[in-house]
């Protein structure tokens, strides 16, 4: 009975179906959806948490911080002897001149972008100050629960050339990895490439998806983000896997069936086992998500977001492209997407052994 | 049953190392420390990240720099500070549980200071920390600067100066914490050298908390000369005519030396040392009137480790300060509150995890499930265990990886039991099912943790670039966790069921009680045709 259920047949509705999730999102990532964090473009971020009953009004928190920023510069100016650090600092401002843009968060919590505070000089401290005094009697600021993060540009441009390198290395080695365990299948890179197409869309998911939340609730995307992608990555791959194993398996096993029913046969037996692996797994980062505290709590968004994707890729997308590519559908894509659901309605061809 | 023996003793271990608190042990001499190290954003804290402002600084100056970093920190009395340098030309530094701007200030300031002292009959042990008379302002920042420094001609001048409350303020902080507006930079503070000559501005430390050493007259130190008083051309390694021992030799700048000569012709055959930061890096006794040239040797630095602390005392005395100037490039300060709150959200979440997974578990594949639900608490324990065996960091994000692996870890177990089930569906006996269940899963574990591993491996180099250790903890927890899952699964599931067909008898086969193994007897028919 369970003969009867052709995923195969299927197989472009699904591709479409994803299609329907990464276009809306590469259309955001197109209207600058994805905001980068100063892991990236440098800044400093600030961590402000008030009495949550008393919390201030962000315009209040940002010109606190932006007039006393000017006094420290201004002051600055007026110093008869500048060390090569606070000529540096100046030297900044003139090319762009103080910014502090701040975001309530979660109760009690402003967070605080500006632009880089200096840490080889008073600035710091003075601005800190300034908080205190402006707001520890009112509305209960505490210096000691103060966060900041303050990322110069030297670090920031790294971490970006990083994350690309990162990104790409991951890919060409799991790649690499997928070409070798595959070695004994007919095609071996055409399965690495397939389990490829599944990852690229398991990233354009997740990227798509954080720029509408970026579009939309200024959700950030930083180093922890990439970490994030890169796990996703590795897990799409590992997904994949498990239906290719199948794949290989019944390949060795029956090598005269044809491949359309071969990778549905593999399909079915593995459906129930892919879902369950992945469902363990989301069970746990549902739990992070929830209980985890709001830290991490994008981190965990975007390999659920990942996870999920991901088991769906390697279900629904890399196994019909390897049927796709193996039936030479490639050409048909942009003519004729309408009927291509029909054609594959017939029944398997053998497969001419090459 | 003999490697149910072995995990029995495995998981004995690991709850010992888990379960007996943060401690340390000594086991067969062997020092081990099972503490959770927490990571900055579990306890708030500062990490810095460092770097050189000149392109071309050596791999030995950047050494050196750390060592006296750590060296102040040390002073601060912060808890498990960690100061590694990275790539060529930075330091990072962690100083969990500091919040205080002015500490973290005085930490990575840029000069250091260096003092000879005189230590009368007394024989200071290297890293002693000891009051000096000489004293500096505590920071480059702070806008007390500039008030106290000075020697002290006598012990007469330094009691009288006791009774003076301001320059007792001064000295308020810890020698080893007030080293660094540079000595040289500060003009005001220069006129130390003459000790039986320059009667200054005395200054007696009082601190009562975090005070050095006093001398035996109950005085400070005297401080001969500083750091910026050495010539640093004229300080190298220098070869003892007998046995090749090697000696450190220095040389006195020229407005120093009638004051060096004095101090020395006065107190021949008594102790002098060297102190940075308030803390003996050598000390030795005066053999000769030492004017502008000098050496230290000695029996014990005929050795490989005698060479290596020659060496230390060269690079210190030639670098006393910082030896390359340094930039903060990445900072980050998380407040304490965060931490705690943070934590105690994990373990929430660790828990919550656990159990929806094993709910999970045991309804979807009963008996297997409760077997899978055991190895997995076996495995969260071993992980547990490595972590603090390895002193591994842990932060918030690491606790994630830890937390995901736990889902990842039953995920091995899934695949072999579905295996097993497909082989029990086609009648084979417990035994054989169990064998090829293990047999055909094993393929896709290895593959994807591989996969998972080649991830980590990107990542934790992709962490190292960031300046923080978040990400790292990260890839390093999920690797360790792949690990101990593939052991778990592979090793401590497998067995586990082995003593279970050794109870119910391996040659069974289900032609009933199907339902603990979680098949469905209207599922039998199954897609499996045609592989048998």
């Amino acid at each position: 009975m369970k003969q009867s259920l052709n995923l195969v047949k299927y197989r472009w509705q699904f591709i479409f179906f994803s299609l329907l999730i990464i276009v809306p999102g590469l259309v955001f990532i197109i209207l600058g959806g994805l905001r980068p964090s100063i892991d990236f473009t440098g800044g400093s971020s600030w961590d402000i948490y008030f009495d949550a009953k008393r919390v201030p009004n962000s315009v209040d928190v940002e010109k606190t911080l932006k007039d006393s920023d000017a006094q420290f510069i201004n002051d600055l100016r007026g110093k008869a002897a500048k060390n090569q650090a606070e000529t540096d600092l100046l030297a900044l401002r003139d090319k762009q001149s103080f910014d502090a843009i701040a975001q309530p968060s979660t109760e009690g919590l402003i967070i605080v972008r500006t632009s880089l505070i200096s840490d080889n000089t008073n600035e710091k401290k003075f601005l800190t100050d300034a908080l205190e005094k402006r707001f520890k009697t009112s509305n209960g600021f505490d210096q000691t629960n103060l966060g900041l993060t303050s990322t110069s540009s030297t670090v920031s441009n790294e971490v970006t050339t990083r994350s690309i390198i990162a990104v790409v290395l991951a890919s060409v080695g799991i790649l690499c990895y997928l070409a070798y365990a595959f070695r004994k299948v007919k095609r071996p890179w055409r399965y690495g490439l397939c389990a490829i197409f599944a990852m690229i869309h398991d990233v354009l998911v997740v990227l798509g998806l954080f720029a509408i939340l970026g579009f939309f609730f200024k959700e950030e995307i930083d180093a922890l983000f990439v970490t994030a992608l890169l796990t996703v990555i590795g897990f799409s791959v590992h997904d994949t896997i498990v239906v290719f194993d199948r794949i290989r398996e019944n390949q060795l096993r029956n090598p005269g069936e044809p491949f359309e029913s071969l990778v549905n046969h593999s399909l079915v037996q593995t459906i129930v086992r892919s879902l369950n692996t992945s469902l363990t797994v989301i069970f746990t980062l549902s739990a992070l998500y929830l209980f985890g505290g709001t830290t991490i709590r994008n981190f965990v968004l975007a390999l659920l977001i990942g996870v999920v994707s991901g088991t769906y890729s390697s279900i629904f997308n890399a196994s019909m492209l390897l049927v796709i590519w193996e039936k030479g559908e490639w050409g048909r894509i942009l003519g004729r997407r309408a009927s291509g659901g029909n054609k594959v309605a017939q029944p398997p061809q053998p497969v001419t052994v090459r | 049953m003999l490697s149910l023996l072995g995990i029995g003793l495995i998981v004995a271990l690991s709850a010992w190392i888990c379960f007996g608190g943060d401690r340390t042990e000594s086991i067969l001499g062997t020092k081990l420390d099972f503490r959770v190290k927490q990571g900055l954003d579990l306890q708030g804290g500062y990490q810095i990240l460092l770097q050189a402002r000149s392109q071309n600084v050596t791999k030995e100056r950047m050494e050196v720099a750390r060592n006296i970093i750590e060296k102040r920190v040390n002073g601060l009395g912060t808890n498990e500070p960690n100061i590694t340098i990275q790539g060529d030309n930075r330091i990072s530094v962690e100083l969990p549980g500091v919040t205080d701007e002015d500490q973290v200030k005085k930490a990575i300031g840029s000069t250091g200071r260096l003092e000879f002292i005189d230590a009368g009959t007394e024989s200071l042990n290297t890293d002693d920390l000891v009051q000096t008379t000489y004293c500096i302002n505590g920071s480059l920042f702070d806008k007390k600067a500039g008030q106290c420094g000075a020697g002290v001609t006598s012990s007469a001048a330094a009691s009288s100066a006791a009774t003076n409350p301001n320059a007792q303020a001064n000295a308020a902080g810890t020698p080893g914490a007030t080293a660094t507006a540079g000595s040289a930079a500060t003009p005001a503070a220069t006129p130390v050298a003459g000790a039986a000559t320059t009667p200054g501005a005395s200054t007696v430390a009082t601190d009562t908390v975090k005070t050095g050493k006093l001398s035996s007259t109950g005085q400070p130190y005297q401080t001969v000369i500083t750091g910026d008083q050495l010539d640093p051309a004229k300080i190298d390694v220098g070869f003892s005519d007998v046995g090749g021992a090697q000696k450190v030799l220095f040389g006195v700048k020229s407005d120093a030396a009638g004051t060096f000569s004095t101090f020395t012709s006065s107190n021949l055959g008594k102790q002098m040392a060297i102190v940075l930061d308030g803390r003996v890096i050598s000390a030795a006794r005066i053999n000769g009137v030492i004017s502008n040239q000098g050496e230290i040797s000695s029996d014990r630095w005929g050795t490989p480790a005698g060479k290596a602390e020659v060496q230390s005392i060269v690079l210190q005395l030639k670098y006393g300060s910082l030896p390359v100037e340094l930039n903060v490039i990445n900072s980050r300060k998380i407040g304490a509150t965060l931490g705690s709150d943070s934590v105690n959200q994990s373990i929430t979440a660790g828990i919550v995890g656990l159990s929806i997974v094993a709910t999970f578990m045991i309804l979807y594949f009963r008996l297997p499930g409760v077997l899978a639900v055991v190895a997995l608490l076996v495995y969260s324990i071993i992980t547990f265990a490595v972590f603090k065996w390895f002193g591994v960091v842990l932060t918030l994000a690491g606790i994630a990886g830890f937390i995901l692996s736990i889902g990842m870890a039953v995920d091995a177990n899934v695949l072999i039991f579905a295996r097993m089930k497909e082989e029990m569906r086609l009648g084979r006996p417990i035994e054989r099912a169990v064998e090829e269940g293990f047999h055909n899963a094993w393929p896709s574990i290895r593959d994807s943790n591989i996969s998972t591993l080649i991830t980590c491996l990107i990542l934790f180099w992709f962490g190292d670039f960031t300046g923080t250790s978040t990400i790292k903890g990260f890839a390093l927890t999920l690797a360790i966790g792949v690990l101990c899952s593939m052991f778990s699964a592979i090793v401590v599931t497998h067995t586990f069921l082995r003593v279970m067909f050794l109870v119910m008898g391996g040659q069974t086969r289900l032609t009933s009680g199907g339902w603990w193994f979680g098949m469905n007897r209207t599922r039998r028919t199954t897609e499996e045709v045609g592989q048998a």
